[in-house]
């Protein structure tokens, strides 16, 4: 803005033109401080002693002045701006409950907080406890863990594009027990590259965990306990056969010999015995097998032998409720991936629902099962019976402890990925379908 | 007709059949072994004296359904039951319905032989199908 004297100044500008007159001056040159399109501040040029022509020549070294001036503050406001925004840097870092270490595309340490220092020393990843400037990778590399090894397959997988992310999972055993962190690893978003690696102790949420699982391990076993304990006579009556074998063949072994064995049955005898035997043995241990804590064990299964093993333990079951039960099996094994104890379990317990189910009509009480092949993606099976069918909504009996039943337990399954629905078509029998991936 | 007193076993268990058919005839019986209640009507041939050792639970027909209709086919059959899974309700069925005797697997040697003894003595019976003895 040029002010050659007083009266250049607009109209408009009456109040300017009084302030400066009021101040004694006489003319006036005002120059911005510009960095790009920034306006930093102004450069001012007052005369109070009498009217200045700004020529051009005077207007020229007046504004080099001016942009000499403007570079310098710029300067200083980018170097404000660096100086605020690694204070804030920081303080960010200084107040993250996680450790951060932030490294370069080589792996060395830029940046880090104090946190992940002491939480290196906390779960006894020394070679993490390390300084801005260290080479995390190499560090890693000499610790020898199994740990350390991942974090450095992981760190390169990012710092290379490879991977998005990566977490490792780090657990040390304490006098007050296990305690658990887990280490992931991001891409640092810059053009140079990088990695921002963190460190949490996950120790409180991992001890949840746990016992979460635990109490559904439990509740899994008392659901098995609570069911072998409906088929005490089908396990009765299993064990009670081979015994009254035993029993009466040791009997006519024992008189064989006493009259002296004319027919030389006694060697079969004894084999029929040890049979028999084995044969018990095989209940007990079926019977231990369902009543196992263990954890799940993922096995191949063959679905039809296994259905034909579970209808074979409820078959007095559904002998004494007059029950018959069709099973369509394919002559060939249906193999899935599964734990054996759970599956059996849930069709265990679908098929004596299925029992219950029917149990109050009189004539045609009938429950069949289907397994078959689905096109490559698993087996199907199906459970059908000829009883009232399932209230609505269906999918309630996927909820725990639902039941519609007064007394006793409904118990229905839905675990390890496996789904088990009611058919929506309702002139069929009542269905239950689960689904085993192969 | 024969005076070997036969046995009729009637049980879907094979072993259970093979062991009870065996010590009966290591005692001097006749056995005749049946897996279901159909296999028996179908192919038992007369004989007295002659009683039959009926397993309750077994699939298709049960032994009460197999006895009531040997009440009307075989008058004076003696029936033993024998069973796994005795109580006292099914014993009290089983002897006011007419049989001979109720017993509980595993049986002893000693209560099993008194019982078709016992059964053996009274009968008189003579099965009106499946030819005759």
């Amino acid at each position: 803005m040029e002010i050659g004297a007083i009266e250049d100044y607009p109209p408009a500008a009456a109040e300017d033109r009084h302030s400066f007159e009021r101040l004694g001056y006489e003319a006036g040159l005002v120059i911005p401080l510009a960095s790009g399109n920034e306006v930093l501040g102004s450069l001012s040029y007052l005369c109070s002693d009498q009217p200045v022509h700004w020529d051009g020549h005077r207007l020229a070294r007046l504004r080099l002045i001016a942009e000499i001036f403007g570079a310098a503050l710029a300067r200083q406001h980018a170097e404000d701006a660096l100086v605020g925004s690694e204070v804030l840097k920081t303080a960010i870092l200084g107040s993250l409950a996680s450790g951060v270490a932030v490294l370069d595309r080589e792996g060395r340490v830029i940046a880090m907080n104090e946190r992940w220092s002491s939480l290196a020393r906390d779960s006894g990843l020394e070679w993490a406890n390390t300084s801005i400037g260290a080479d995390l990778l190499a560090r890693a590399r000499t610790a020898g863990t199994r740990e350390a090894e991942r974090v450095v397959e992981g760190s390169l997988a990012v710092l290379s594009g490879e991977l998005l992310r990566c977490v490792v999972p780090h657990t040390a055993a304490t006098a007050q027990g296990p305690r658990f962190w887990v280490m992931s690893i991001h891409p640092l978003d810059r053009p140079e590259g990088g990695a921002v690696m963190t460190s949490a102790e996950i120790t409180e949420r991992k001890r949840a965990e746990l016992d979460a699982q635990a109490a559904r391990a439990e509740l899994a076993h008392m659901a098995r306990v609570a069911t072998l304990g409906e088929l005490a006579s089908s396990f009765a009556h299993q064990l009670n056969q081979p015994l009254t074998a035993i029993v009466a063949n040791a009997q006519a072994g024992r008189r064989m010999l006493a009259s002296g064995d004319r027919s030389g049955e006694v060697p079969t005898v004894l084999e029929d015995i040890a049979a028999d035997g084995l044969r018990a043995g095989t209940v007990i241990l079926r019977l231990r097998e369902m009543l196992r804590k263990d954890d799940p064990q993922p096995v191949s299964i063959d679905v039809a032998a296994l259905v034909q093993d579970v209808a074979g333990l409820v078959a007095n079951d559904a002998l004494i409720r007059e029950v018959n039960v069709r099973l369509s099996l394919p002559p060939t094994p249906l193999t899935v991936r599964g734990d054996r104890i759970q599956l059996q379990q849930a069709m265990l317990n679908v098929l004596m629902n299925a029992f219950e189910a029917v149990a109050e009509g009189t004539d045609g009480r009938l429950v069949e099962v289907d397994a078959h092949a689905t096109g490559g993606h698993g087996v199907l099976i199906e459970v059908s019976d000829t009883g009232p069918g399932l209230p609505v909504p269906a999918t309630r009996i996927f909820e725990a402890f639902y039941t519609t039943k007064t007394w006793g337990w409904v118990w229905a399954c839905r675990s390890s990925g496996r789904s088990w629905r009611r058919t929506a078509d309702p002139s069929v029998p009542p269905t239950i379908r689960g689904a085993a991936p192969s | 007709m024969t005076d070997v007193a036969t046995v009729f076993v009637v049980d879907d268990d094979h072993s259970v059949r093979r062991s009870l058919a065996r010590l009966l005839k290591s005692v001097g019986y006749r056995v005749e072994s049946f897996a279901s209640a159909a296999d028996f009507l179908a192919g038992a041939r007369g004989s007295v004296p002659a009683c039959a050792l009926i397993d309750v639970r077994m699939p298709d027909r049960s032994g009460f359904d197999l006895f009531q209709e040997l009440q009307e086919r075989c008058p004076g059959l003696p029936v033993i039951f024998i069973t796994g899974h005795g109580d006292i309700a099914m014993s009290e069925r089983a002897i006011k319905g007419g049989a001979s005797d109720f017993l509980v697997k595993p049986v002893d040697e000693s209560v099993l032989l008194a019982a078709v003894e016992r059964a053996l003595a009274s009968s008189g019976a003579r099965l009106m199908s499946g030819g005759g003895g």
